[in-house]
C-alpha cells in the first residue's frame, strides 16, 4: 500500500467531529447577510441528513504508527523510535466516531420537528512517555531504572442514541433528548504506577494505584444492550440585542447525559506493590510439573474483577461559538469545545467559509487543542440540485500527504431535501 | 512452562493501553507486531539434598550430617513357589450291570459308593488345608429317562455353612441325548482334613457319591445303555492355612534384576564415599526350615556398563533360615540379618558404580534337614521369604563430574509457525552453599534423547568457601550466562528438550568432605529476550 493510499485510509475514516463542520440544521447565516448553499435544501418541507465522521488526533504520536497498527504489519525500530523521538512528558490521543441519520420534518409554527439516530464510538487517552517506550521498546531500556507509567487514563465508549427534537425555523437553536443504548465501555484511570526492573532483570517491582470499569464483556456486538441511559443535545442561539455587526453566539451542548452499564459491569481496583522474582520452583530437577499458566499469573498479580453495577457521564461536549460575516461572502467564527474524555484538553478552533458561487463554498479551518496540536483542516460543500447537498471536510489537511503528522478525519454529509 | 510470561503481561498490557484505538476498528485477523526487548526475571528455586533425594531417605544427625538411608526389597518368596494345587478332577461312572431293562420305581437309589481318592502333589504330603480361594464342580450326566438327583459328601470336609455335602440334579436324558447339569460350591473357608479314613494318610479325602431317581417322578425303565457319569473337580485352590510336610527341596530364585533408584539422578562421574553399611535382612514366615545359597548378587550401572559383583563371606555360604512358629491365627516370622561393610566386604566399589540395578540369583533348600518337624510344617496365606536391604551411606564424599541430568519438555506459548519469543540471553545466578562447583552444560535433545543443539554456557557455579573443619563457611555467587539464539528457540518450538546437566565436583578432592543438611544452593534465572509482541499463534 502506498503512502498516499495508507493517508487515505486513514482520512477515509476520520473526519471532524469538534463541531466545526456546521451542517445540522438549518443554518440561518442568511439572516446575518450571509446565504450559505445548504439553504434551497434545508428550506424544504422535509430533509434527510445522512453523515459519518471520524476524527483522530494525538499530540507526540505520527499518524504513520496508527496507521501501522492498523494495518497489521510489523513495526520496525525506525517507525516506532520517530514517534518516541516525538514524545512530551504527557501525551495525548483520541477519536471520535459518529454515524448519524436525521429526519426533519415540516414545520409546526416556529419548530421542525426531528428525528434521529445514531452510533458513536470515542476513546480518549492521556499516557506518559515511559508507556509509549515500555509497550514499543520493553523494559530492557529500563535496566535499575524506574518507568513511570502512570497518571494514565483511558476511557473508550460505544453506544448508540435514539432520539427525538426539534428546531428553530429562526435561529439556529434546536434540541434533541436520546435514549441512550450502551454498547460497550472501558475505562482506565492510573493515578500513579511504575515499573523498575532490577539490575540483569533480577527484580520487576511494579507500585499501581488505580481503577478498572468495564462493562458486561460476555457480549459487545453492535446493537447489544449492555448499559442505557439517557443524553440532551442542544444549541441556543443566543440573542444578542445590540448587533451592529451581525455577530452570532452560540452555546451548545451534545450528548449531555449519562449511561448505566447494568450489574453485569466489572470493576477492578488495585493500589498496591508487586514484585516479581521469578517463578517460584519447588523442585529444579522437576521443570516439567512447573506450569504457570494465565489464570495462575492472574491470581499472583490479584487481577481479578469483580462484578458491580456502575454509571458514567457520557463523553458529551460543550461548545460555545462566535461568528460573524466578513464581508458578503466571507463568514468567519471562532469556537471553543470540550469533551468529556480524558487527554482532550480545551480546543479552540478558527474558522472561515467562502461562497464560491451560489451552489458552492469552501472553508479553512486552524484547530489548537483537543488531543493534539495545531491542525489546519478545509472543508467543502456543493448543492447540485436544491434537493441535495454534499459536504465533505477534514480537520487535518497534512494527513493527506503525509504520514508523519499528527491527526487526521474525515466528514462527509448529504442532505435530501423533499 | 510459560516462563517470561510476566513482562509479557506488562509489555501487553501497556500495549492494549497504547493501541486501544485501533483495537476497536482494526482488522481482527492481521494483527499488528513489533518487537520488544523484556529483561525479566523467569525462576527461582532453592536446590537441597532433599530435593534428591526423598526426605524419607535421608537421616540427619545432631550435627546436621546427613546419611542415606535406602531400604529396598532383594527379593521375595510367596507360598507359589513352596504350595501349589493343581485343580484336580475324579470321575465317578455307573451303568447297569445286565442287559435289562430293569423297571426302577421313583426315589430308587440309583448307586451309593463310597471312595478314597488321593492328590497328587508331588512331594507335599499335606495333612490339613483351609482354603482361601477355589470351588468344587459336580457335574453330573445323565443317560436314564427320569430326573436324577446326585450327591457328593466329604465327611473331612467342613464348608463354610457347616456341612460337607454337595447335591445337584439333572433331567431325564438318553444314551443319544444326555442330559446334563453342573453345580459349583466356593470353597473360600472350607477346612480339609487330608489324612483320609484312618486319619493315617496325606493328601487323602474320603467321599461318598450318591444318585437316586427322583422321588417326585415316575421311575424309569433302565438297560445297560443307560449310564450315569459324575465328574468332581477342584479347581483355583489357594490355600489359607496348609499343614503337613513339605519335602526336601530347592527352588531357585532369580535371575534377575530389580531397579536400585538410590542414584538414578546421576549419569556419570564418579563417586568416593568414605563410608557406607549395608545389612542384609531375611524374614522367614514359613513354616519351614530354609537354607538360602547366594549365588550372585551384583550392582549394574546400566548407563555405563559397569558392573560390580559383591564379595563377602554370604556368596561363599549358606544363610541358615529357621523356620516361623505357628501363631495359629498366623506365623511368627523368624528373622535373619548380615551386616555388610566396607571391612568384611567390597560394599564401596559395589556403591560407587552408582548402580541402577542391583542382579541376583539364589537357591533356597526347603527342609535341609529332612522331616524334623514331624509332619508339622506349615504356611498361612500371609507366609513369604523375604530378603531386603538397608543401606547407610554417610554423606562424606568426593565426587569428580558427578552429573546430575534432568530433561524438561518446556510448554512454550505460540507455535512453531509463529511465536513471540525470538532469542534471549539466560543468566543465572547461583549462591552457592554446597561444598562442590558445578559445570552447567545445557542441550537440545529430540523425542530419542539425541542432541541436536547445544547451549553453550559461559561461567560455572562455584563452591561454597570451606572453613578450617572442611565445613562450608560462606556461599559463594556465581553467574552463569547462556545465549539462545533464533535457531535454538525454533528447536524448542519444533519439539526438542532442554537437557540440563550438572557436574559436581567436591571443592577438595583429596579428602571427604560432609554434606550438612543446611547445605543449599539458590538458583535464579533471568532472560534478556527479544519479543515480538502479538508473535504467538
Amino acid at each position: 500500500m502506498s503512502k498516499w493510499s495508507l493517508t487515505l485510509t486513514g482520512g477515509l475514516l476520520a473526519a471532524g467531529l469538534s463541531g466545526q463542520v456546521r451542517i445540522l440544521p438549518v443554518d440561518h447565516d442568511h439572516r446575518a447577510g450571509f446565504t450559505p448553499v445548504s439553504e434551497p435544501v434545508l428550506m424544504r418541507n422535509h430533509a434527510l441528513i445522512a453523515e459519518g465522521a471520524f476524527d483522530y488526533s494525538a499530540n507526540s504520536l505520527l499518524n504513520e504508527l496508527p496507521a501501522a497498527l492498523w494495518r497489521g504489519i510489523f513495526l520496525n525500530r525506525e517507525l516506532r523510535g520517530r514517534s518516541r523521538d516525538g514524545l512530551r512528558s504527557a501525551n495525548r490521543l483520541g477519536y471520535a466516531l459518529e454515524v448519524r441519520l436525521t429526519h426533519l420534518g415540516e414545520a409546526q409554527g416556529r419548530w421542525r420537528p426531528s428525528l434521529s439516530i445514531a452510533h458513536h464510538e470515542l476513546l480518549g487517552a492521556r499516557f506518559p512517555a515511559d508507556l509509549y517506550n515500555l509497550t514499543f521498546f520493553g523494559n530492557a531500556a529500563y535496566e535499575e531504572r524506574r518507568a513511570d507509567l502512570g497518571p494514565t487514563a483511558i476511557m473508550r465508549m460505544r453506544y448508540q442514541t435514539i432520539g427525538a427534537g426539534a428546531q428553530d425555523t429562526r435561529t439556529s437553536s434546536h434540541f434533541r433528548v436520546d435514549l441512550v443504548i450502551g454498547q460497550s465501555h472501558d475505562a482506565v484511570d492510573i493515578r500513579w504506577a511504575d515499573l523498575y526492573t532490577g539490575a540483569d532483570g533480577r527484580v520487576l517491582r511494579a507500585r499501581i494505584a488505580g481503577d478498572y470499569h468495564r462493562s458486561d464483556t460476555a457480549e459487545a456486538a453492535l446493537g447489544v444492550l449492555n448499559g442505557l441511559g439517557l443524553a440532551f443535545s442542544g444549541r441556543w442561539d443566543v440573542p444578542i440585542a445590540r448587533n451592529p455587526n451581525r455577530v452570532r453566539l452560540e452555546l451548545e451542548a451534545r450528548d449531555l447525559g449519562f449511561c448505566a452499564w447494568g450489574r453485569k459491569g466489572q470493576r477492578l481496583d488495585r493500589d498496591t506493590t508487586l514484585t516479581f522474582d521469578g517463578i517460584t520452583v519447588d523442585n529444579i530437577l522437576d521443570l516439567d510439573g512447573t506450569v504457570i499458566g494465565e489464570e495462575e499469573l492472574l491470581d499472583t498479580l490479584g487481577v481479578r474483577f469483580r462484578t458491580t453495577g456502575y454509571s458514567t457521564w457520557l463523553p458529551f461536549q460543550l461548545i460555545a461559538r462566535l461568528s460573524a460575516p466578513l464581508g458578503e461572502r466571507w463568514m468567519g467564527s471562532i469556537a471553543l469545545d470540550q469533551r468529556n474524555l480524558p487527554g482532550y484538553h480545551p480546543q479552540l478552533e478558527l474558522s472561515a467559509r467562502r461562497l464560491l458561487s451560489e451552489r458552492a463554498e469552501a472553508g479553512i479551518e486552524m484547530r489548537m487543542g483537543g488531543f493534539g496540536g495545531l491542525r489546519v483542516g478545509a472543508s467543502a460543500a456543493i448543492r447540485p440540485s436544491n434537493r441535495l447537498l454534499i459536504t465533505i471536510a477534514t480537520p487535518h489537511l497534512p494527513a493527506f500527504l503525509t504520514g508523519r503528522t499528527r491527526g487526521a478525519g474525515l466528514f462527509i454529509n448529504a442532505v435530501v431535501g423533499f | 512452562m510459560e516462563y517470561g510470561r510476566i513482562p509479557v503481561v506488562v509489555a501487553f498490557a501497556a500495549a492494549v493501553i497504547a493501541t486501544a484505538p485501533l483495537h476497536s476498528c482494526r482488522k481482527e485477523s492481521n494483527r499488528p507486531t513489533w518487537d520488544i526487548d523484556l529483561l525479566a526475571p523467569v525462576l527461582r528455586t532453592t536446590f537441597t539434598l532433599r530435593d534428591l533425594v526423598a526426605d524419607s531417605l535421608i537421616r540427619t544427625d545432631a550435627d546436621g550430617e546427613v546419611t542415606l538411608v535406602y531400604n529396598g526389597e532383594l527379593f521375595d518368596v510367596d507360598l507359589d513357589t513352596v504350595l501349589t494345587a493343581p485343580d484336580t478332577s475324579f470321575f465317578y461312572r455307573y451303568a447297569l450291570p445286565l442287559p435289562g431293562p430293569l423297571e426302577f420305581p421313583p426315589g430308587f437309589n440309583f448307586f451309593n459308593q463310597v471312595d478314597v481318592q488321593r492328590f497328587d502333589l508331588d512331594e507335599l504330603a499335606l495333612r490339613q488345608l483351609t482354603l482361601r480361594e477355589g470351588r468344587l464342580e459336580l457335574r453330573m450326566t445323565n443317560m436314564v429317562a427320569t430326573t436324577v438327583l446326585g450327591s457328593l459328601a466329604i465327611p473331612a470336609a467342613v464348608f463354610p455353612d457347616g456341612s460337607g455335602t454337595l447335591s445337584t440334579s439333572v433331567g431325564p436324558g438318553t444314551p443319544a441325548q444326555p442330559a446334563s447339569a453342573v453345580s459349583v460350591r466356593d470353597l473360600a473357608g472350607a477346612r480339609f482334613d487330608l489324612r483320609g479314613p484312618q486319619l493315617n494318610s496325606v493328601n487323602t479325602l474320603q467321599t461318598i457319591l450318591g444318585a437316586q431317581l427322583d422321588p417326585a417322578g415316575s421311575g424309569a425303565t433302565v438297560t445297560d445303555q443307560d449310564s450315569l457319569i459324575i465328574q468332581a473337580t477342584y479347581a483355583g485352590l489357594l490355600p489359607a492355612y496348609a499343614r503337613g510336610y513339605f519335602g526336601q527341596r530347592t527352588v531357585e530364585a532369580g535371575p534377575t534384576s530389580e531397579p536400585f533408584d538410590l542414584f538414578e539422578a546421576f549419569t556419570s562421574g564418579t563417586l568416593d564415599l568414605d563410608e557406607a553399611t549395608l545389612k542384609l535382612k531375611v524374614e522367614n514366615g514359613f513354616g519351614v526350615d530354609m537354607q538360602v545359597r547366594m549365588r550372585e548378587l551384583r550392582a549394574t550401572n546400566t548407563r555405563t556398563g559397569v558392573s560390580v559383583p559383591l564379595e563377602h563371606a554370604i556368596m561363599s555360604g549358606p544363610m541358615n533360615i529357621t523356620r516361623a512358629v505357628d501363631l495359629g491365627t498366623g506365623p511368627a516370622p523368624t528373622f535373619y540379618e548380615r551386616t555388610l561393610d566396607i571391612a568384611n566386604s567390597n560394599l564401596l566399589p559395589f556403591i560407587e558404580c552408582l548402580p541402577d540395578q542391583l542382579y541376583y540369583e539364589l537357591d533356597i533348600a526347603l527342609n535341609p534337614l529332612g522331616d524334623i518337624s514331624n509332619g508339622n510344617d506349615f504356611l498361612y496365606d500371609s507366609s513369604q521369604l523375604r530378603a531386603s536391604l538397608d543401606l547407610e551411606v554417610p554423606l562424606r564424599l568426593i565426587a569428580n563430574e558427578l552429573t546430575l541430568q534432568t530433561i524438561s519438555a518446556l510448554d512454550l506459548p505460540g507455535s512453531a509457525e509463529g511465536h513471540a519469543l525470538r532469542s534471549g540471553t539466560m543468566k543465572l545466578f547461583a549462591t552457592n552453599g554446597f561444598p562442590l562447583h558445578a559445570r552447567i552444560l545445557i542441550d537440545l535433545v529430540d523425542e530419542q534423547d539425541q542432541v541436536v543443539a547445544a547451549l553453550p554456557v559461559a561461567g560455572a557455579v562455584a563452591a561454597g568457601l570451606l572453613g578450617p573443619d572442611n565445613l562450608v563457611a560462606q556461599p559463594v555467587n556465581s553467574v552463569l550466562t547462556a545465549e539462545l539464539d533464533e535457531a535454538a528457540v525454533n528447536l524448542l518450538y519444533d519439539g526438542a528438550r532442554l537437557r540440563t546437566r550438572a557436574a559436581f565436583t567436591t571443592a577438595d578432592q583429596s579428602e571427604h568432605l560432609r554434606l550438612l543438611d543446611r547445605y543449599r544452593l539458590d538458583l535464579q534465572m533471568t532472560i534478556a529476550a527479544n519479543y515480538v509482541v502479538n508473535g504467538d499463534e
